[in-house]
């Protein structure tokens, strides 16, 4: 056990994973020589060679082409993609290809195409996104996102195990700020949800970067009600179970997008309460998420539209005293 | 690029249309092959027509020079002649092999019917169809065996029978029942790699 940045959790993931199976290759941009943009494997080209710490051509959809070609003949590749937002230069291959490949052929294909997103940090409209619900919609591809050091280590290992194509949602507004405890040791986190916060007024549903917002949000400052904090962790599949018993037990229902607010994720997880809790609920399903506009370069913009622990609390306050 | 890292003595080969020459992918994959010497073999199916698009729609230079521009040789071959075809691929794997790299084999060829079934492919000549047809492959192998000796009718006969059977067959199957479509998405269990390159759903195993 050590105490690990969210980055470290994940790098040590690939390290444990790189070291216990000689299948597991990891494939990029810069992420050999350079030990990639953000340092995630800085120094494995040393132990592990460029074969398996591969510096490939700035091509995305070439990484996840090659990437399934080495998967269905038994490697267990995980492509990087520098930024989660060029992984639309790489989409065919990942969703019409990876995607769909088991249900028409049954063959297999366990690739991890590790995703780094979120904004946060004024990288502007093409280095902060959050795509992970064009994923969702494409059949055969599960999508999972941790927010803590534990689960960041624990789910890429799950995902490296995992028979099929997972996109791993690593937040970079989290990849520094967030430490925690993580085990030596390749162990996997399951793809469910987590009670990041127990609470029986209201449960704020959320993942990646916004459960530490949501967590700070409701620490305080909602005169002692009990609120509770759900972090999905894992998209696809999404853990119906959980949510719907968070709400059998809260009643009221806050559910934060850091991506854009349309079709997101959270939209899902809105439906599926609408759906199957209607009873259940003491008040109308809110939503706090980005509006639908590019991410903005410029600071105060860029405040102004991703999801805050101020906008959190005002919702959850206005919802309590519904 | 797998056979490459775990040093096996195999090749992939990979064919594409002259419509595919011009997406994206097809340039990533052939300066990949290029950058890293990968035992591949590009085959591309120059058949004139990409649905209705005509090859001077498709592209300015021969596409055959696409190789040499990613830095490895390509050959233009009659599409319609099996042997020289099958040396050309020979000659691409024993390069592969050896560890110099990819090919690019251009086929020259004819689509002789539709893009799909609905389509009458009224935007191609029909002398160009004509003198094509000439050219079946099928046909001039016979020839060419019939020459030396050799009678295929009853290879031909036997081939037949079983496209038949296996048409008969297909017809006489149940249609699945609708519950199946929402089934097996995902892989559950050890995936089974392609392994040998024997795919149990080829026909070729056992």
């Amino acid at each position: 056990m050590a105490t690990m940045t969210y980055l470290q959790a994940i790098s040590s993931a690939l390290r444990d994973e790189m070291r216990a199976d000689e299948r597991v290759l990891l494939m990029g941009e810069d992420i050999g020589v350079f030990g990639g943009a953000f340092k995630v494997t800085d120094g494995f080209i040393d132990e592990f060679g460029g074969d398996r710490v591969m510096d490939t051509p700035l091509a995305e959809s070439a990484i996840i082409g090659c990437a399934v070609g080495a998967a269905v003949v038994g490697l267990r590749p995980v492509c990087e993609m520098q930024f989660s937002d060029f992984i639309s230069c790489g989409f065919d291959q990942l969703v019409n290809v990876a995607g769909k490949m088991y249900y028409r052929q049954g063959l297999a294909v366990p690739i991890v195409v590790r995703l780094p997103s979120g904004g946060g940090f004024s990288g502007g409209p093409f280095h902060s996104q959050n795509p992970e619900a064009w994923f969702m919609h494409a059949p055969g591809l599960k999508v999972v996102a941790p927010s803590t050091a534990y689960d960041a280590k624990g789910l890429l290992c799950h995902a490296i195990h995992d028979p099929n194509p997972v996109c791993f949602m690593e937040h970079k507004h989290l990849y520094r700020r967030v430490k925690g405890d993580v085990p030596d040791g390749v162990y996997e986190t399951p793809f469910s949800a987590r009670i990041a916060a127990p609470g029986s007024d209201l449960v704020v549903i959320c993942y990646g970067a916004m459960v530490e917002v949501a967590l700070e949000a409701v620490s305080d400052g909602l005169d002692g009600a009990s609120v509770e904090v759900l972090d999905l962790r894992s998209l696809v599949p999404l853990d119906d179970d959980a949510i719907l018993d968070s709400v059998a037990r809260c009643s009221k229902v806050v559910i934060v997008d850091e991506a854009n607010m349309t079709c997101a994720a959270g939209a899902q997880v809105a439906a599926l309460i609408a759906e199957k809790a209607f009873e259940d609920l003491d008040g109308p399903v809110v939503r706090v998420a980005t509006p639908d506009v590019p991410i903005p370069f410029s600071p105060p913009l860029e405040g102004a539209v991703l999801p805050n622990v101020e906008r959190v609390r005002e919702a959850c306050r206005e919802l309590l005293a519904y | 690029m797998a056979f490459k890292i775990r040093r096996e003595p195999r090749c992939a080969i990979t064919w594409f249309g002259d419509g595919s020459t011009s997406r994206g992918d097809f340039h990533e994959a052939m300066n990949w092959a290029g950058v890293q010497k990968l035992p591949v073999i590009f085959v591309l199916e120059n058949n004139q027509y990409a649905y209705s698009t005509p090859l001077d729609k498709q592209f300015a230079v021969d596409p055959v020079q696409r190789a040499a521009a990613y830095g490895f040789g390509g050959v233009t071959v009659d599409g319609n002649d099996v042997e020289a075809m099958f040396e050309a691929t020979r000659a691409a794997r024993e390069r592969a092999l050896a560890g110099d790299g990819p090919t690019l084999i251009e086929a020259v060829t004819m689509r002789m019917h539709g893009h799909a079934a609905h389509d009458d492919m009224k935007y191609v000549p029909r002398e160009q169809v004509e003198e094509w047809r000439a050219k079946d492959p099928v046909d001039r192998q016979a020839a060419r065996l019939g020459e030396l000796g050799v009678d295929v009718s009853d290879l031909r006969a036997e081939v037949a029978a079983e496209i038949d059977a296996a048409a008969e067959e297909a017809l006489a199957s149940p249609m699945p029942e609708g519950g199946l479509a929402v089934t097996g998405v995902f892989c559950e269990g050890e995936p089974e790699p392609l392994g040998d390159g024997v795919a149990r759903w080829s026909g070729f195993g056992a």
